[in-house]
Parts: structure tokens; sequence; C-alpha cells
């Protein structure tokens, strides 16, 4: 009779739990990260009896969760490439929106630079068109300015990002390991046979936030704690200790930040193996986008400084003076020369941009690339671009004054496989004429077009400075030019103020093809940098939708294995409702059969 | 397959969310009726409207240059219609003064006319565009194409040597005007008078015409001019220059400007005329500036007067325009009838002059009607690739608009449906 009632109150016991997790099922339908929970119930170890095992009821062993270790895998590393992919599209939109911009748009501005240069050779005496040929080189400059600095403000936002970023590992780091001191004392208490299935829960979630951040990999211990590595086997997590990520400035360029992992024996830079995840995408827009885009549009306002001073300086003004350039660049250097802070020597190291007139070429020589430049031993240096690392070899002269003041030129023996055939566009000398001194191993960064659009300024006030004339003398019976005893053209030294042939040439600069090695116009290049961001928005685009697709398959087959659904959590609140209804029924059943046989012996 | 209810009401949201984000797309669309308004959206489309763009702003600078082009040659046509009228009256005056029967005071008051009409001359040789430039003066806009020469009457070239031109097409250029060198000075001349290469400006011709009607029938000394453009000086300070006047096949003058610097041709005049006086020569030679060159004269007159340019020494010669042993002889007073017949020939040579030059400028007020109209052309070519580039198909998008509404009003229909669907409702 008492086997009855136990094994009834068994069965409430084991549909009241069941009912309990239904509940906490239905409690978190909306809770991320969580995993539905079901009671696993057995029968109880059977009474023998001479008529055989009598069953004893049924009891709860223990309460799991739905959760398959590869599907939360492939949701992680899902949610990186998402990450990744999403960030990097974000990001590139923005630039591309800036380019898109008519306001910012730097081809309309040349346009109309170039068309008003067109208007001083129309009327070249004209002093209104030309202070109107002053405000639009003032336009055009500002807006290579204005363009730069948006370039400026996103890549600062981005920084600010990226340190965000960093702290968020380094929060949830903190977060898992704190998990995993607890998880180990949990799994310990039941000797790993139940687990925690809420702890780990939120323990996956912090995996998953992690993996937007960042691509990790999670391996499980024995203890049931989780460890953590980042790249090719940086410790992050390990049991209850977590490492520390930090943001730091480049050696070269305090704008640009570096991942680095702390560590007892100082930082480790860790930039090149982060992949996946919001910082990855972060990281390589700046690599792939912005740094380009910038570069880039730097290489088009340097080329067209050069194109444009180099004619001017051959012209004159309406008062028959020699032209002066018209663009400048503001800053104490024309192009900065960083030096390593690990250089032994003292050499100081100055870059320029050529002279047009001396090397025609030389505006379509430039690049858009840092360049590192490195003494390698006698009259020997390296430049490497930084872009791609072509290494091109570069001999010291002295032929400058004063004595010790080294111009640097294309070598005569060059590696094989490179893509240039001199000089990208610019000079740079080494001065060791006070006695400095250079070491083996001796590196500089130089910046040419980096900073050029930020700098690129006017430097001419005067509308009469204007170098509009050639002052060529031409025969006016042959419209030859008059030519003197070297056989070049003479030059009348005077003002000429109807001369309008140095405009001209300067207006069909325009058209000129001297950019990227002589194959587009300024226009053209600026047109590249349009349909490069755009090209690249383009497929961060549609590979962060691609992604979108895949995360959503993952999310789904996440959720179709863990994830609540009301209908079948009512269905089970029937199901243990009735079974708990059922045992106690028996329970009353138990009583009136007890009191049946009360009665029977009354 | 079982489906959790989060990811459900999640599979709903992002259904409705991607149907919004078209909605705003073709809106963004609709609104601003471009097919393109972020590079992304068609990299290499985006590169293609800003050349298209760039070609049509450049084309359109191109016509306004075109308008600049026009106006000046309209102007100078106009000039040249004047001039060609006042040569068709000093023909008609020179006949009428050829006539024997005329006395000296009829000639007179021919003559009084005729100086009316060279005034007349200069003032058409020296008009000036609305921009103040004088139109014959070539590059030298600011100056008036000729100068009277106050102690001789003569007007000599004072303009530039080259004559400007516009971008009228990328690979076209058209001159804006002619230089007043081309058309009233350097005209074919038989007279005697004429200079070294056989050229008298029409300015000495009339003069020649008022002179011989005044009845002076003067004489002529020798003169060379050299042909190089001397406005501004010529800098010898550092270098030496020396060479030699001779008149009259026996009067040797040297000069010497070593280590002199002349600013203007007027100073370097003054100093040969100061070297001649010192040197005892002022009465045999002269050297006085001719517009922007120089020129050495003899001061006697007729056809025993000569000048030579010989023994230099330095790069005077190529400097000034000069050949080595240059040399040019006066010739002896013309009768009345020669004068005027030669005259009358030079007034020929000179409406030829006139001529060519308005034949020509004809030519170019064709060219940019040729031209502008290409250029129209082009323009208008341009701007339908444009517009097929960037804009919008608006037919098609609204037509689209309206199947993403109805997508999107399906889609929350059906979510509210669904979710009225639970099992809790019947427990």
């Amino acid at each position: 009779m008492s086997g009855l009632l136990a094994t009834s109150l068994s069965g409430l016991m084991a549909a009241q739990r069941s009912l309990e997790t239904v509940q906490h099922n239905i409690s978190n339908v909306n809770t991320e990260g969580y995993s539905r929970q079901r009671v696993q119930q057995s029968t109880m170890t059977p009474r023998y009896t001479g008529d055989g095992y009598i069953g004893q009821g049924v009891q709860v062993t223990n309460i799991t969760r739905s959760y398959d270790q590869f599907i939360n895998k492939q949701l992680n590393s899902s949610l990186s490439a998402f990450g990744d992919a999403d960030r990097y599209h974000q990001l590139s939109t923005r630039v591309d929106n800036i380019m898109a911009d008519p306001s910012t748009g730097m081809a309309p501005a040349m346009n109309r630079f170039f068309n008003a240069l067109s208007g001083v050779a129309d009327d070249p005496t004209s002093i209104p068109s030309r202070q109107v040929l002053l405000s639009e080189a003032e336009t055009l400059t500002q807006n290579f300015n204005a363009l730069s600095s948006q370039f400026e403000e996103i890549r600062t936002q981005n920084n600010s990002d990226i340190g965000t970023r960093v702290n968020g590992i380094n929060s949830l780091a903190k977060s898992i390991a704190n998990i995993n001191v607890q998880l180990t004392s949990a799994i310990g208490r039941s000797g790993g046979a139940i687990l925690p299935n809420d702890l780990l829960d939120q323990q996956d979630a912090l995996f998953s936030k992690l993996a937007e951040i960042v691509n990790v990999s999670v391996v499980p211990q024995q203890d049931g704690s989780s460890s953590v590595f980042i790249g090719n086997g940086q410790t992050l997590v390990l049991g209850g200790s977590s490492a520390e990520f930090t943001a730091f400035q480049s050696e070269y360029d305090p704008n640009r930040l570096e991942i680095g992992l702390k560590t007892t024996n100082g930082v480790i830079n860790v930039t090149s193996q982060i992949s996946g995840g919001s910082l990855a995408g972060s990281l390589s827009f700046r690599d792939e986008v912005l740094d380009p885009a910038q570069q880039q549009l730097g290489m088009v306002a340097a080329g067209l400084a050069m194109e444009v001073n180099a004619l001017h300086e051959q012209g004159f003004d309406l008062s028959g003076t020699a032209g002066l350039a018209l663009f400048n660049f503001s800053g104490d250097e024309e192009i900065p020369v960083i030096k390593n802070p690990l250089n032994t020597g003292n050499a100081i190291v100055t870059a320029n941009f050529q002279d047009v007139n001396v090397n025609p070429s030389a505006a379509g020589n430039l690049d858009f690339s840092d360049f590192k430049l490195e003494y390698v031993g006698g009259t020997a240096y390296t430049l490497t671009r930084v872009r791609d690392n072509q290494v091109i070899n570069l001999t010291a002269t002295d032929t400058m004054s004063p004595m010790g003041k080294f111009a640097l030129s294309f070598a005569s023996t060059q590696p094989a496989n490179i893509d240039v055939s001199a000089l990208p566009g610019i000079d740079i000398t080494v001065d060791l004429s006070g006695g400095q001194t250079i070491s083996v191993g001796d590196e500089f960064l130089t910046r040419p077009t980096f900073n050029a659009a930020q700098k690129i300024g006017v430097n001419i006030t005067d509308p009469k400075k204007i170098a509009a004339a050639t002052n060529i003398e031409i025969d006016p019976a042959t419209k030859q030019p008059v030519l003197d005893g070297l056989n070049n053209p003479v030059i009348i030294k005077g003002p000429m103020p109807g001369d309008n042939s140095n405009a001209l040439k300067l207006a069909a600069l325009g058209n000129k093809l001297g950019m990227l090695g002589g194959s587009t116009s300024f226009n053209g290049a600026y047109g590249q940098i349009v349909s490069g961001v755009g090209g690249l928005t383009r497929a961060s685009e549609l590979s962060s939708s691609a992604q979108q697709t895949l995360l959503n398959q993952a999310k789904e087959s996440r959720e179709g294995l863990a994830g609540v659904n009301l209908d079948e959590e009512a269905a089970n609140l029937l199901k243990f409702q009735q079974a708990y209804q059922a045992s106690a029924q028996s329970i009353s059943i138990a009583r009136s059969l007890f009191d049946t046989l009360i009665g029977a012996v009354r | 397959m079982r489906i959790s209810t989060a990811w459900s009401q999640q599979l709903s949201f992002n259904a409705m969310s991607s149907q919004q984000v078209k909605l705003a797309k073709l809106q963004q669309q609709l609104s601003s009726g471009l097919k393109i308004s972020a590079p992304a959206e068609d990299p290499a489309a985006a590169a293609r409207i800003l050349d298209l763009d760039k070609s049509i702003t450049k084309t359109e600078q191109y016509q306004s240059n075109i308008a600049a082009t026009r106006g000046r040659l309209n102007l100078e046509e106009s000039a040249l219609e004047a001039a060609n009228n006042i040569m068709y009256k000093a023909k008609d005056l020179t006949i009428q003064a050829k006539n024997d029967t005329l006395n000296s005071s009829d000639r007179l008051a021919i003559k009084y006319e005729v100086d009316q009409l060279l005034e007349e001359l200069a003032g058409v040789a020296n008009t000036r565009n609305a921009n103040g430039e004088y139109i014959f003066s070539g590059d030298l806009a600011t100056v008036p194409a000729f100068a009277k020469n106050a102690a001789t009457g003569t007007y000599a070239y004072q303009g530039g040597l080259q004559q400007r031109a516009l971008q009228i097409s990328p690979t076209r250029q058209v001159a804006d005007g002619d230089l007043g060198f081309n058309v009233f000075e350097n005209i074919n001349s038989s007279s005697p008078a004429a200079d070294e290469n056989g050229k008298r400006s029409v300015f000495n011709t009339l003069k020649a015409l008022s002179d011989g009607l005044g009845a002076s029938l003067n004489a002529s000394s020798g003169a060379i001019t050299g042909d190089r453009f001397l406005r501004y000086g010529l800098d010898y300070t550092s270098s030496t220059t020396t060479f030699d006047l001779v008149a009259n096949g026996g009067i040797t003058a040297p000069i010497d400007l070593s280590g002199q610097k002349f600013t203007d041709v007027n100073s370097m005049v003054t100093e040969i005329n100061a070297q001649l006086t010192a040197g005892g020569f002022s009465g045999a030679i002269q050297a006085r500036s001719n517009g922007n060159r120089i020129e050495f004269a003899s001061v006697a007159t007729g056809a025993t007067s000569s000048i030579q340019i010989n023994n230099t020494s330095g790069t005077f010669l190529t400097d000034a325009g000069f050949a080595d042993g240059q040399v040019n002889a006066g010739a002896g007073a013309q009768t009345f009838q020669a004068q005027l017949s030669d005259v009358l020939t030079d007034l020929d040579a000179a409406l030829g002059s006139f001529l060519d030059a308005r034949s020509s400028v004809g030519a170019r007020l064709n060219a940019l009607d040729n031209q502008e109209s290409q250029n129209e052309k082009y323009v208008i070519d341009t701007k339908s690739t444009l517009s097929e580039t960037q804009d919008l198909d608006y037919a098609d998008a609204i037509s689209q608009y309206q199947l993403q509404t109805t997508a999107l009003q399906a889609a929350q229909q059906t979510f509210t449906k669904i979710k009225e669907l639970s099992l809790f409702k019947y427990l």
C-alpha cells in the first residue's frame, strides 16, 4: 500500500519538476543565448518480489539543455565573418557617400579650375578673370583639404572604435574567466555529472559576443572551463585568468593604431593576426579603403601641383616677372620624412617632389604609398614601397653642395620583377655634410602622398601674379618663335599682358594624360578613386549580405535546436499537467483503496 | 523541423525590414531622380559620370571661348571694313589729285582731307575692345598698336608680335584677331621710299600722299631697321658688344654698348645718339626707335646717302635683328606724278592686305560656326548618354515602388495573423 503512495508521489514530483522546467523555458523565450531545457526521467529501481519486479515509479535523473557544440561553433564563426564584413561595409559606405556628395566632389571643382584657366586664356589682361582663377584654385585646394579632413575624421572615429572594441575584448575576456571559475566549482560539485545549464548558456553568449568583435578559438577543458585563443595561439583566457589587449600607436604614425597583447615580456604586436569580427573589419577597412583613398587623393593633389607649378613657373605674369608656384604645401617640409626611433645614425633625410620641368614624367611616377628608405651600406640604399613591399635599389651620389649631401638616384642594378623604372616622383637627399652619420639598417619613412591633399594650398594672392604669358618672342611673319644662338626660344624680358600662351597650356593640362604613368588625366585619376572605393564598397555590400545569409542559417539551426517554441511548451504544459493530475488521482485511488480496506475490517 | 518562437518572430521582422530598405532606396531614387546615389551602386557608372560631366563642362567652356572669339572677330571685321572705306576714299582723292588741272590750293584742300583720313585710319588701327584691349596690338594688348612720332608725324607699329589664340575644341585654336603689323605695316611696296625689305606701312603711304599734295617731294634717306622686339631693351652688363655704322659709304662711326643695360629701346637710342654726337657723327648718322625696333638712318638724303652696319662683335646683330653688312641707300626725290602713282599702287596693296585679313577673319568666323554646332551636338549627345547613365527610369521605379509597397503590406499582415496563432489561446 505504501508502495502505491510512493510511486504516485514520484510521478507527482517528476511532473512538478517538468512543469517547472517548462515554465523556465517559457520565461526565457526571449533570452538571448538561452537553450531550452528538458527534464530527463527514468524509472526507479524496481522492487523484487516473488511475483516479479514491481515498478517503483519515476525519478528525475538530470536537467539537460539542447546544445550542439558544432552548431555553436558554426554560429560563432558566422558571427565573426559577418561582423568583419558588416563593419567593413558600414565604414566603406561612409567613404563612398563622401565621394558621392557633389558638394565635396573634387571633379566639379577641378573642372571649374581648368575652365577658369581657359577664362584667363580668353582674357589675359582682365583682372576679374584672373581673380576668378584664384578663387577657383582656392576652392579646389579647400575641397582637397576638406575631403582629406573627412578622411581624417573617419580615421579618428575608426581609431576610437578600435579602442572601444579592444576594451570590449578585455572585459569579455574577464567575464569569461570569471565564469570559468564558477563553472569549475559548479561542475566539480556533481563530479561532472550534472551541468550548470544556465551558466554554460551565459558563457556561450559571451563567446558569441567575443566572436562578433574578433575571431577566437574556444577549447573546452577537462575541468569544465574553456580556454580562448586568438590568432595563432596567443592566449586570451586560460582558466580563471585573462590576458589584456591594447591598442597602441604605430612607431611611424601616431594616427595609426596597432593591436598588441600585453605579456610579461612587454607588448606583442598581433595586428596581423587579427582576423574576423568587427575589429578585423575596422583594420582591413583602414588598410584597403581609407589609406589607399587618402593616398590616391594626395597623389592627385601632388600631381596637380607638380604639373601646374612647373608650367606656371615657366610663364610670366602681368608685370613680366617669371611665375611663382601656383600651389604650395603647408608645413615645414614638403614631404614628411620620419626617422625610425631605433636609428643609431643621425643623418638628415629630406624628400621633395620632383620638378616636372626636369623630369617630365615625375607626376606620372607618383605612387599612392608610403616609402621606407633603408641604408644598406656604401652608397647603396633600398626604397620599399610600403603598400606592396616592392623594393628598389638606390645609389647615393655626392653631387650636391655642400660636400657630404647625397642625392639618391635609381640604381643601375635592380631586383628582378619590379614594375617601376624610376623614383616615385620624389627626390630624396641624405645630408651628412654637418658630420652626421648613418648606420647600416637605419630606416626612414617618407610619406609623399599621404598628407598632400591635406596640405595643398594656393601660393599666390595677387591676381596679377598669374603667369598667363610665355613671353616667347614670335616672328610675326613666320609665326615661329625667334631662336637665340643656342636654338632656345628668345624670352621677352618685360610684361606682355595680352600673351595667353601659358594660360592655354595650363588649361590644356586638364586633358593631359599625366597621372599614373601617363595613363590618365587628373580627373581620371580622381575617377579611379571614386570607382575604386565604389567597387570595394559594392563588394563589401555583397559579402556582407552573403555573410548575413550564412549567419541567419547558423542562427536558424541553433534556434531550431535550442530555441523555445511556445506551442511546444504549451503542449508540454498540458502533457505534464495531465501527468500531474493522473498521479494525484492515483494518490486519491490509493486513499480510497485504503478506505475500502479499513471499511472491510470495521 | 522545429522552429523557435523567437526565431519565427525574427524571420518576419527580417522580411519586413528588407522590404523597408528596398522601399527607402526607391523613395530616395524617386525624390532625387537619380539612378545612382553612391558610387558603390555602380562603380563603373560613377566614374563614367565624372568623365561625362567633365566633357560637358569642358565643351561648354569651349562654347563660351567661341562666343568671346566671335565677338572679337566681329569687331575686327567692322574695323577692317572701316579701314577699307578709308582706303577707297584715299584712292579717290589720289586719282582726283593726279589731275594736272588742279592748282596748289586745290591740292592743299585734298591734302587736308587726306590728313583727316590718316588720323581716321590711325583711330581704326587703334580700335579697343570692351576690355580696353587694342585689338591690333597682339599680345601687347594694353599698348596702342600705332603711335605717332610727334617729330616726323609718321605712325609706327608698337604692339606685340604674337597673335593670341583661343581654344575652341580640344585640338583646335583660333586666333582672336590679327596683328596690326601684318595688316597695316608690312605691306609690299614698289616705291623708292619703301624700307630695305620692300615694305611700306599704309600710314607712310598716306603720309607720302599728304606730303606730295603739300608739294614737299622729299628725297629719302638710307635707313635700316632691326626686326627684333626691343621694347624691353637689351642687357650687355657682362658682355662686350660693339659695331660700326657706316654712312654714305665712308663715314664710319664706332658704337660700343659693352657693360651697359637698357631697359627700353629709347634709352638705347639715346645712348647711341650720344655716342654719335660725342664722335662728331651726329650730322651723318642718326639712331631712332621705330615702334619696338631700332632704326639707323643716314641724315643726308638722296641716292648717294646710305647706311650700313658692320664690324660687329658681340651679339648685337642677332639681338636687334640686323644682318652683318646690312645696307640701305636713300632715294632721290620723286616727281609729283611718280610719287602719287606709287601711292596709288601701295593703296591697292593695302586694300589687298585688308581684304586678306577680312577673308581670313571670315574663314575663322565660319570655323567658329562649324565648331560651335559640332560642340553643341557633342554636348547634346553627351548629355543624353549622361542621362541614360544616371537618370532614373520613373515608370519603372514607380511600378517597382507599388510592388514593394504591396509586398511590405503582405508581410505586415501575415505577421499579425501568425502572431494570433498560439496554443495558449486554447488553454
